[in-house]
């Protein structure tokens, strides 16, 4: 395989890339809950995601119908107004938020990292309380698209034209090069 | 094999603008099957919900490329085997110091050797891509290793079937139509639905075009989306036996035919 079509597989796979990574593919919300959360109790949440930008992610926001199976304030455990103490680790280990709140409370986020994102919730109220993590994003949002598949994508694509020019150059150079003179005799 | 002439039908099938058609054609088809990377869970849990997402999307993936795949294969082996006729290059090909057997495997591996490893490939790589991260990396190899076994004899079946057809045929245009129209034949098999067919339904998991994905569901124990039919009684090592079956039924009688009653007319 000669190295302009090396360069035409990468600017293909490049600008399909491109094609795809352009655009957001996380939107709306996302609703978790897992245990009921005791008096004094953390709960720690892990969010696996690719750097899809910025987002709004709110901890207590009780989950609305159709999505819920009871309806609002139906059961014991889906308690508002809970002083929680939160704590927010990014994908580098580095903590982004650490702060004392009532429960529901929503806060922005920025994805910008691919990784783990740690939540620490810890029930600092009087009661046992489910303690949902929801994250939400703008309806396909062009920022939520993942940087480092697009970043990748516009790598391949540079390759591929750089190749493919090198080897129309090549091609061209080894094509019009004047043959040497034989030694005669 | 005589590696020289694998070698020189690789050139040939491959030539430009096939292979980089069939990377555009499968790159394409595994991005857009992918589910991107965004999932809430707990410690104890990430392994399993890794490998459950990982798994969800390489059982995508292999499915959306199979209609690609055999549409590729079978236009491919038309190709190799009914264009050279047509040329009267199968009759060069034949009056090599080469065996037969040899000319037979050299085309069919030409096809289905690149076929399964660019597919394998791409899936590999839009997986990883996806979802790389340490946890995920090992998780991904593991998973997409097996798909490499599935797709091959996936794609034999229907690389068999092509060869069968464009032998039986000799003419390009009309076995590459013929095999396209067997592939979307076979494909829209899969797509009933028991509503419209009852209870013979229960039986499309054994067609060709969906038992390379029930093997891969089975083999990774994939929880049954809804009321399980008989894939539920059936082992992932019942379907792999299946699976080589199929990659055999249409290969044997054409190697027996190619090699013992084929004749180039003058």
């Amino acid at each position: 395989m000669n190295i302009t079509r090396i360069g035409l597989v990468s600017l293909i796979v490049g600008l399909i890339l491109l094609l795809n990574a352009s655009s957001s593919h996380v939107s709306g919300h996302l609703s978790v809950s897992y245990d009921i959360l005791d008096e004094g109790e953390t709960q720690t949440y892990v969010i696996l995601t690719a750097p899809v930008g910025p987002a709004n992610m709110c901890i207590g926001l009780r989950p609305t119908s159709p999505h819920s199976d009871l309806p609002p304030g139906f059961n014991q455990y889906d308690l508002t107004e809970v002083p929680v103490h939160l704590k927010l680790v990014d994908a580098n280990n580095r903590t982004v938020v650490e702060q004392d709140v009532i429960t529901p409370d929503c806060f922005d986020v920025n994805f910008g990292a691919r990784g783990t994102y740690t939540v620490y919730v810890t029930n600092n109220g009087n009661a046992s309380t489910t303690m949902p993590l929801s994250v939400i994003f703008d309806f396909h949002n062009p920022e939520n698209r993942e940087a480092d598949k697009y970043l990748l994508s516009i790598a391949l694509t540079a390759l591929g034209a750089a190749l493919i020019a090198a080897g129309l150059v090549i091609t061209f150079v080894s094509k019009h090069r004047k043959p040497r003179k034989q030694p005669s005799g | 094999m005589d590696l020289a002439l694998l070698e020189a039908e690789i050139r040939k099938v491959w030539g430009r603008p096939i292979f980089e058609l069939a990377v555009a054609l499968v790159f394409f088809i595994s991005l857009n099957s992918v589910q991107t990377l965004f999932e809430i869970t707990t410690f104890p849990r990430i392994q399993s919900d890794l490998s459950r997402l990982v798994i969800f999307s390489l059982i995508r993936i292999t499915g959306a490329q199979m209609l690609p795949l055999v549409l590729l294969c079978g236009i491919l082996v038309s190709l190799s085997f009914a264009r050279d006729y047509e040329q009267g290059q199968m009759q060069t090909l034949l009056s090599l110091p080469v065996s037969r057997a040899a000319i037979f495997a050299v085309k069919f591996v030409a096809v289905v050797l690149p076929l399964t490893l660019l597919s394998w490939v791409l899936t590999l790589f839009v997986l990883l891509m996806n979802y790389c991260s340490p946890v995920a990396n090992s998780i991904v190899v593991q998973s997409v290793s097996w798909a490499l076994p599935v797709t091959f004899l996936a794609v034999m079946f229907y690389a068999g079937l092509a060869a069968m057809i464009a032998l039986a045929l000799k003419k390009t245009i009309a076995s590459v139509l013929t095999t396209v129209l067997a592939g979307f034949f076979v494909w829209f098999i899969s797509t009933l639905t028991p509503e419209m067919l009852g209870s013979i339904a229960d039986y499309l998991v054994f067609t060709p075009y969906k038992a390379p994905i029930m093997t891969l569901e089975r083999l990774f124990d994939v929880p049954f989306m809804h009321e399980p039919g008989l894939e539920a009684t059936v082992s992932p090592a019942a379907f792999f036996l299946l699976l080589i079956f199929y990659a055999v039924m249409f290969l044997v009688p054409t190697y027996i035919y190619f090699t013992k009653k084929f004749e180039v007319k003058e």
